[in-house]
């Protein structure tokens, strides 16, 4: 049961010109959490880069395809790009300003939360999401294999209930920022899975970190800025100068 | 000083052995529906139609509906107070009584909605105030409490006429914004969602209130007509005319409104707003609800209830409620399923379902909903019991003078 | 046998699963409720290496508690040799299939337990034996037939579904081939379609006789750090060598160009800097006008050139072999213009002429004249200009690396591109150099770290009759060159995954006797006489050094599942059965000392050094003479002249001795067949599965679409056959055919479909709505390959054609 880090400004940088879609990190986070099947905190999602559409923002081209893995446009004149999408841990969080009980939560240091011992299950939450990203437990949690996988016991911060490898019934989740982690100085575990190395986590509150200077220098865009919701997780667009 | 006026005792209303069997058979469907929902919390939602997509279903809906219908009710009540609408007048207490049921039964069906139903308490204990849902259940607890009182200052025969009158005047007037509010805060659990753009109109208020006195005018016309079928009450022309000038002009109204926003939303062109609506306009996989919206619920109520040799049949008025109603229905459920469909971030492969059945896919594009047995089970069953306590109520509360 | 194993597994050294007191038996019972909840139990960490067959290579590791494996993530790799020089960092490595990894062990698809077939054979019925009586069996079938058909008549088939040096592609299945004097399926140029590049590899740099019938070697991926421009010649490094794109990105960080040439815009495409949609199979003729571009303007590299490469040998017009004087190759001295042996000459022309024969550069710039980019572009259906621009790559930057993939290999003409692409490296300068090359493959196994000589034919043994995989499918079914009548399968899903899959269950059902060893009921089991369950990566103990210079023990992490069994262990019994047990009586761990020489000062440079306390307790690279390793850094080719062949006098009578473009056997524009099936079909490689392995997993069927294969078809090529997306369709040629869904893509080249191989076709699970990519596809050899013994035959997938049809 580690204390909050209060100094700390988690946040996290998504590389697209890195990322090539592979699902490692949302089969991992799947691992790590003792995801029930049917249940995505991450959902990889075939974007345009902006090449053939020529829209500013990673979501806004509309989908080719209801398919993965097609790319916008018109032979030969196509492009792709992959948008990893989680929760999106917002600094003005329309889940936490709706939740009648105050189960959803936001840290000091950013991460969003949901306590499992205080939700009633009303769902309230995923209607604000902007980003669909909240998955709910219908009913009893199905699971590949009999045994609990990952990291495999409770964990609390200021003592509610923030993961559970065992899902109780009728509680929304959602990515945690994988709290049990990075409350001990892991990352993670998406990024640390990562094969490619599109991700990077640390303090935006430390100017020398990498998180830092990418969101400050590096050009680093959010989901749906427009709505005001203000995410940590950021974004770095496709360069479309490199393209010959 | 004021005699006391002495007026008959308080008599139940008779009950024959068709009343009795309409008793009956809505127990029966309410037992069924307990039952549904005894099935449903030993499996979860999962007993339900909703998945991830469209997270919101049935029971949503039927909230909404009977929170319009509640207010509707309180409404047009006042508003023969406030606004001096005499012809209303014999109505008003009947309008209480379906306001007090229906809020009544609308905070019972959000029950069923929730996952886990024995942690509501923690509503009381725990609220979060920012919540429009935590707004709602502040306004129902209030103006359940107020209905109760206005319904029981209308029933007591002890209480002296004028002051009685006062009251009741004071009552009107807190009720009108009471029932406002009521639904403008349920209006706004939707509307103030940047999630959602089929939601987030300031239209939605205006919108959710217009509907509710839709859709309460057409209960208590529908009451009113049972209790002439089936309780002999004549009431005046006037009141049947007040009732059928009222429920036109809030189609007018409710389409106006309805027509605003599809306009600005076409106009504007914007992909994110079009989407919802290109799903639901004459052409889209959700169009039944466009027509039961406009031309069931709209302009055929309308027709029925503004031309002079329709407007006057009791027949047709009644036909003309229920078809409100419906339409007032399908609007609930356009609205909900309509900012479902397509999340605003609408990419391959779509949204994960939070459930798993072998065979077939766990991600969803755009939202499908169909609702189980076990839906229909429950709303008819809360339905059912709003229809009882209206004619419990009835019976035992007499809220219709007899014409004098 | 197995509480014996039991017993024998719980009084071992560490680096064995702690067992708890419910840990001793098998995954049969629920997990014990002590498990769940918040407090852990005994925790035990091991690294290992993810033997699978993508060669990735990658380190997994593993944790264990109360004898469930419960997490495997990326392992370290020791930046360092053997020797304690610097090496790169090489991880984070791991990918979705290595997460996946939990499911893959304790999946309920397993085989359990042995089986005998009752019933016909395919029919699906068996019966659960014991080891004792199938490997009894297994042993009393080979000796009979042995007995009555020859030694040879036994295939021992172990092939790329383990990587590592115990069991698979290099394994214990070889030992048992050479004891028992059968014949035996694979190499270390395997070739279920993977033959033809390699045999094209060693037409430039290596002569077949002297490296024991031909070698294969690559750059390790960390050297495109140091390329200018990559480029990935038919290679979605990005979906099938996941980890290395990280290399590639970083690369591209540094302001690498990266190119991708390949007819579908798959994320590797979409993440390059350029993509070429060049028509499937016409490589050759792409890479001839850009030499002929490099040779028009003079950007070759004539040092280069004239100090490593056969380019100032005169060739005989007449004989067409070089022309020589005794040993020495004779040249023309530029400085005096006369021909003598090149140690003579002070300047060797290369363009030299003389009477009857010219320089084999001359020759070369002859015959490539014609590739115009006009040419070139007929040809490929690129543009003219596009041509022009990627030769350009070539004459402006240096070193320039190419990354092919064995999709390149999956034709018939894969031979000759890959000799064209290695003369385009010599003209350039960069071959042997740090970030060019060619590379398809590089890693240990390309080395001689291992003793694979003594590993396969043991002292009192003679090594084992070679029969590659396309080989045998005639071998069973005429018995030429020898009849083969029974088979042993291991880690080898040939029913499903070898072309003309039609062919091959014919070739299968005239078995006299078949065993398969497995860990799911493969198509191949589906067919087996006798099945036996095999085990997975965590339950074996093994090394793993496939793909990359990093040697990964491979620790048991927990006991084989139900009765299963590592291949050596089943090896084991039935050699004992057979007589020939005393070349199988060491343990897992010895056969590694062995292999590795270790504590032998006369190790191989690769090994030497090495400690098992080292190898055991961190991943550390090879000793290589260069780093990252390059082939052939000391620019000595094991070839007869010393040099690098891109005149190849031994493919003279193939009239190939000059990479000039000839067309496919099938898939090419102008053959005739192309009226009646006009579409070229690929089954490429999906990130969701590795081959037919993972391909159950539940974790990857749900973002695989359900786990059901797709058709993925240009609009194009849908839109005038009324085909729709998630359409039913068919999908035909004269050999067979099979029916899937169509998706519609602009990702695509019109003209070419594309169905995902490794799907399942067995009796139980069908991933295609009927039918198989393998259905498609022929066994028509190369003849040309034959030169190059160990990469002989080769199986072109890509090398078909279709029609396709709304079903």
């Amino acid at each position: 049961m580690a204390a909050t880090e209060t100094s700390k400004k988690w946040g996290m940088v998504i590389d697209q010109n890195r990322c090539v879609g592979c699902w490692t990190c949302a089969v991992g986070c799947k691992e790590i959490n003792n995801e029930p099947l049917g249940f995505w905190w991450n959902r990889i999602l075939t974007a345009s880069a902006s090449e053939v559409t020529g829209e500013s923002s990673p979501a806004a081209a509309a989908p080719a395809s209801d398919s993965i893995d097609v790319p916008h446009g018109t032979f030969p004149n196509v492009d792709m790009a992959y948008l990893p999408t989680a929760c999106q841990q917002c600094t003005d969080a329309p889940c936490v300003k709706v939740c009648p009980v105050g189960a959803t939560f936001r840290r000091d240091d950013g991460a969003v939360l949901v306590d499992y011992e205080r939700c009633i299950g009303c769902r309230y939450c995923m209607a604000a999401c902007p980003y669909g990203i909240r998955v709910f437990n219908w009913g009893d949690a199905k699971q590949p294999v009999d045994f609990t996988v990952g990291f495999g016991q409770d964990y609390r911060t200021d003592g509610r209930l923030v993961f559970t490898p065992d899902r109780p019934r009728g509680v929304v989740e959602k990515c945690t920022w994988c709290v049990e982690r990075i409350d001990n100085g892991e990352q993670p575990f998406c990024v640390e899975v990562c094969p490619v190395g599109a991700r990077v986590f640390g303090d935006l509150a430390d100017p020398t970190s990498e998180v830092a200077q990418l969101v400050e220098e590096g050009g680093a865009t959010q989901l749906l800025p427009d709505l005001g919701t203000d995410p940590r997780v950021f974004y770095l667009p496709v360069d479309r100068e490199r393209r010959v | 000083m004021a005699s006391r006026v002495e007026t008959p005792a308080l008599r139940p209303v008779p009950f024959g052995r068709v009343g009795n069997g309409v008793i009956a058979a809505l127990g029966v469907l309410v037992l069924w529906g307990l039952a549904a929902w005894i099935y449903q919390l030993t499996q979860g939602l999962i007993a339900t139609g909703m998945r991830d997509v469209v997270s919101w279903g049935l029971y949503i809906f039927t909230f909404a509906f009977f929170v319009g219908l509640s207010a509707g009710g309180l409404i047009m009540a006042s508003a023969a107070e406030v606004f001096g609408v005499k012809s209303l007048r014999p109505l008003s207490r009947l309008g209480v009584l379906t306001a007090a049921a229906c809020v009544l039964v609308a905070a019972m069906t959000i029950i069923p909605d929730l996952g886990n139903p024995q942690r509501v308490w923690e509503l009381f204990r725990y609220p979060n105030w920012s919540s429009p849902l935590v707004w709602d259940i502040v306004i129902i607890v209030v103006y359940f409490v107020f209905a109760v009182t206005d319904l029981t200052i209308m029933s007591r025969r002890t209480m002296e006429p004028s002051k009685r009158a006062k009251a009741l005047r004071a009552m009107a007037y807190a009720g009108l914004p009471a029932a406002v509010l009521l639904h403008s805060i349920t209006a706004w659990i939707f509307g103030l969602q940047v999630s959602r753009p089929w939601w987030n109109t300031s239209l939605m208020a205006p919108l959710f209130v217009t509907s509710a006195i839709l859709s309460g005018t057409a209960l208590i016309a529908l009451a009113a007509l049972a209790a002439r079928r089936f309780d002999k009450i004549e009431l005046p022309k006037e009141t049947w005319s007040a009732l059928a000038t009222l429920m036109a002009t809030a189609i007018a109204v409710d389409l106006f409104l309805v027509a605003c926003d599809y306009i600005t939303i076409l106009w504007g062109n914007v992909p994110r707003e079009r989407a919802a609506l290109d799903l639901i306009l004459p052409g889209g996989s959700w169009q039944a609800l466009f027509w039961l919206e406009w031309i069931v619920g709209g302009l055929v109520p309308f027709v029925l209830l503004v031309v002079p040799r329709y407007r006057r049949r009791f027949d047709l008025l009644a036909i003309a409620s229920v078809l409100v109603m419906v339409g007032v229905y399908a609007f609930r459920i356009e609205l909900v399923v309509g900012g479902m469909l397509r999340p605003l971030v609408h990419l391959a492969p779509g949204n994960a379902l939070g459930s798993y059945r072998l065979g077939s896919a766990v991600f969803q594009f755009d939202g499908v909903y169909h609702p189980t047995w076990v839906e229909y089970a429950i709303v008819t069953a809360l339905f059912a019991f709003l229809s009882l306590l209206i004619v419990v109520g009835y019976r035992w509360l007499r809220p219709v003078e007899r014409e004098r | 046998m197995s509480i014996t194993r039991r017993r024998f597994v719980q009084g071992s050294a560490a680096g064995v699963g702690m067992l708890s007191v419910a840990g001793g038996l098998r995954y049969l019972e629920k997990a014990s409720p002590a498990e769940a909840g918040d407090v852990l139990g005994k925790e035990t960490v091991f690294r290992t290496g993810h033997s699978n067959n993508c060669d990735g290579a990658c380190g997994h590791q593993v944790k264990v508690v109360d004898g469930r494996i419960r997490l495997v993530t990326s392992a370290a790799f020791t930046a360092k040799t053997i020797g304690g020089q610097a090496a790169p960092k090489f991880d984070p490595r791991i990918c979705l299939r290595g997460v996946s990894q939990i499911q893959n062990t304790y999946s309920p698809d397993r085989v359990k337990y042995p089986y005998k077939r009752v019933g016909a054979r395919g029919s699906g019925r068996w019966e659960r034996i014991s080891w004792d009586e199938a490997t009894a069996t297994v042993a009393e079938q080979f000796k009979a037939i042995q007995a009555k058909h020859g030694k040879k008549s036994v295939w021992v088939a172990p092939y790329t579904g383990s990587l590592s040096i115990l069991e698979g592609v290099v394994g214990a299945g070889f030992r048992f081939a050479s004891a028992i004097g059968a014949s035996a399926g694979d190499f270390e140029g395997d070739n279920q379609g993977d033959s033809a590049s390699p045999a094209g590899w060693n037409y430039l740099l290596a002569d077949p006789e002297g490296t024991a019938g031909g070698i294969f070697d690559g750059h390790e991926s960390t050297d495109f750090l140091n390329s200018k421009v990559i480029v990935l010649w038919a290679n979605n490094v990005a979906e099938t060598s996941i980890p290395d794109w990280r290399i590639i990105a970083d690369a591209q960080k540094q302001g690498t160009l990266v190119v991708s040439i390949d007819p579908r815009f798959t994320p590797t495409s979409a993440r390059s800097d350029v993509w070429l949609p060049i028509r499937p199979g016409t490589d050759t003729a792409l890479l001839d006008g850009i030499m002929n571009y490099v040779l028009q303007h003079g950007a070759y590299d004539a040092a280069y050139l004239k100090a490593y490469t056969v380019a100032p040998f005169l060739v005989d017009a007449a004989t067409k072999k070089f022309r020589k004087q005794g040993k020495s190759y004779l040249v023309v001295d530029a400085a005096d213009g006369a021909v003598k042996p090149i140690e003579k000459a002070k300047s060797p022309d290369l363009f030299g002429e003389t009477d009857g024969a010219s320089s084999a550069l001359k020759l070369l710039k002859d015959e490539l004249a014609q590739y115009t980019p006009e040419k070139v572009a007929s040809i490929t259906d690129l543009e003219p200009r596009q041509v022009v621009q990627l030769a350009d790559l070539w004459t402006k930057n240096n070193p320039v690396g190419i990354r092919t993939g064995f999709a390149i290999s999956h034709w018939y003409r894969g031979d000759l591109t890959m000799q064209a692409m290695l003369t385009l490296q010599a003209l350039t300068g960069n071959i042997g150099v740090h970030g060019g090359g060619v590379t398809t493959f590089a890693g240990g196994l390309t080395t001689t770290a291992f003793d694979l000589g003594n590993w396969w034919a043991p002292k009192g043994t003679e090594m084992f009759t070679v029969l590659e995989p396309m080989e045998a499918c005639d071998a069973m079914l005429k018995g030429k060159p020898y009849p083969v009548r029974a088979a042993w399968f291991m880690v080898d899903n040939y029913a499903q995954q070898m072309s003309d899959k039609n062919k091959v269950r014919k070739a299968l059902e005239s078995l006299d006797f078949l065993v398969v060893s497995d860990y799911v009921m493969s198509a191949t089991a589906d067919l087996a006489d006798i099945v036996l369950p095999a085990c997975t990566y965590l339950e074996k103990t093994d090394l793993l050094s496939s793909n990359n210079f990093y040697l990964q023990y491979m620790p048991k992490v927990i006991d084989p599942l139900w009765e299963s069994k590592s291949d050596l262990e089943a090896i084991t019994m039935v050699a004992n059965k057979m007589g020939v047990g005393k070349y199988f009586d060491k343990s897992a761990d010895d056969y590694l000392k062995e292999i590795l020489h270790i504590g032998d000062p006369k190790a191989d440079g690769n090994v030497n050094g090495l400690t098992w306390e080292q190898l055991t307790t961190s991943a550390p690279h090879l000793n290589t003479p260069t780093m990252p390793y390059v082939p052939f850094f000391d620019k000595k080719f094991p070839t007869k002249s010393g040099r690098i062949e891109f005149y190849v006098e031994m493919l003279v009578p193939y009239e190939q001795q000059l990479p000039g473009y000839k067309p496919q056997v099938e898939a090419y524009k102008e053959n005739p067949l192309g009226k009646k099936y006009p579409l070229t079909f690929l089954s490429t490689h999906t990130r969701f599965r590795t081959h037919s392995q993972f391909v159950n997993l539940p974790w990857l069927k749900e973002i695989n679409n359900g786990g059901d294969g797709f058709l993925e078809i240009n609009p194009a090529d849908a839109k005038p056959r009324g085909i729709g997306d998630g359409d039913i369709v068919k999908v035909f040629n004269d050999r067979g055919f099979m029916k899937v869904k169509a998706r519609l893509t602009e990702g695509i080249k019109p003209g070419v479909v594309n169905c995902y191989q490794g799907g399942w076709d067995t009796i139980k699970v069908k991933h295609y709505v009927e039918g198989h990519p393998n259905n498609l596809t022929h066994q028509i050899a190369n003849p040309a390959q034959s030169v190059i013994p160990n990469f002989r035959s080769n199986a072109a997938y890509y090398d078909c054609l279709v029609q396709v049809e709304g079903a």
